[in-house]
């Protein structure tokens, strides 16, 4: 394995970061967007984003230790919730305003959780670094 | 002179091993959130050890180790059973493995350098 292996493997906890970096983007996202009634061109409410995480597959092996891998970006087809708003320019004939399916204890959750992930792939990096140096030190003068 | 030669490979191999188990380590957090993702586990020393008893270094060479699936059933929802806790306490175990190795290793070569050279360190 040697050096090379264990920069390969940095290359796992990365991958680790930007999953994670992207799901706190897209949570940010849906934050920003949770009172948007116009979004797109069919002039919906905006719809909750969620991020698709799968496990990213080696060469060969089945079992091989790769990092992560982002699928996508999809859209939440939870039903909007319709709120009784008669005053909006949104509203139905009835009253009804639809707004969109952002809850933000939801999203509130998924962005701490997200934050302690990254936060655990950046201390992975970390110890990476730790063991290259203790590599190092086999061939020098101590 | 032979010994210290198949002791740099045993150690060589160890190392190889404990760098494989970091980075398995690293794709379990990396994989935290995935769902229906199943944490990886290094098996290599018991397999190891017994060849070390049994045939001695030249049959422990051919020990190769091996990447396998922990199957424990999760309890989140969605059927991932990775515990970062867990996983990072492994990753500082396996850094002080990694550390003692390399520190043997870095011994090893100075012991190596003394008889080369005539004069200690």
């Amino acid at each position: 394995m040697g050096l090379d292996g264990i920069f390969q493997g940095t290359q796992v906890s990365v991958s680790g970061l930007r999953a994670e970096r992207l799901r706190m983007e897209v949570v940010a996202q849906n934050i920003a967007n949770a009172e948007v009634t116009r979004a797109g061109p069919n002039g919906e409410p905006y719809r909750r984003r969620v991020v698709l995480f799968s496990q990213a597959l080696g060469r060969a092996r089945s079992a091989s230790p790769e990092g992560v891998h982002v699928d996508g970006v999809v859209e939440d087809p939870t039903p909007f919730q319709l709120v009784y708003r008669p005053g909006h320019p949104d509203a139905d004939e009835k009253g009804y305003l639809a707004v969109p399916n952002v809850n933000l204890s939801v999203e509130m959750v998924d962005l701490a959780t997200s934050a302690r992930a990254y936060e655990a792939n950046l201390a992975a990096i970390r110890s990476f670094r730790e063991i290259s140096e203790h590599a190092l030190g086999i061939g020098g003068r101590s | 002179m032979s010994g210290l030669g198949q002791d740099f490979v045993t150690l060589g191999r160890l190392l190889d091993v404990a760098g494989l188990r970091h980075r398995t380590i690293a794709a379990n957090i990396a994989n935290a959130n995935t769902p229906g993702f199943k944490r990886l586990e290094v098996r290599f020393e018991e397999e190891f050890g017994r060849a070390l008893e049994r045939a001695g270094s030249a049959g422990a060479a051919r020990v190769e180790p091996r990447v396998v699936q922990d199957d424990t059933p999760s309890a989140k929802l969605d059927g991932n059973n990775v515990e970062t806790e867990r996983e990072l306490v492994d990753l500082s175990k396996n850094t002080l493995v990694f550390e003692t190795l390399a520190r043997v290793a870095a011994g090893k070569t100075a012991l190596l350098r003394a008889a080369i050279t005539g004069r200690s360190a």
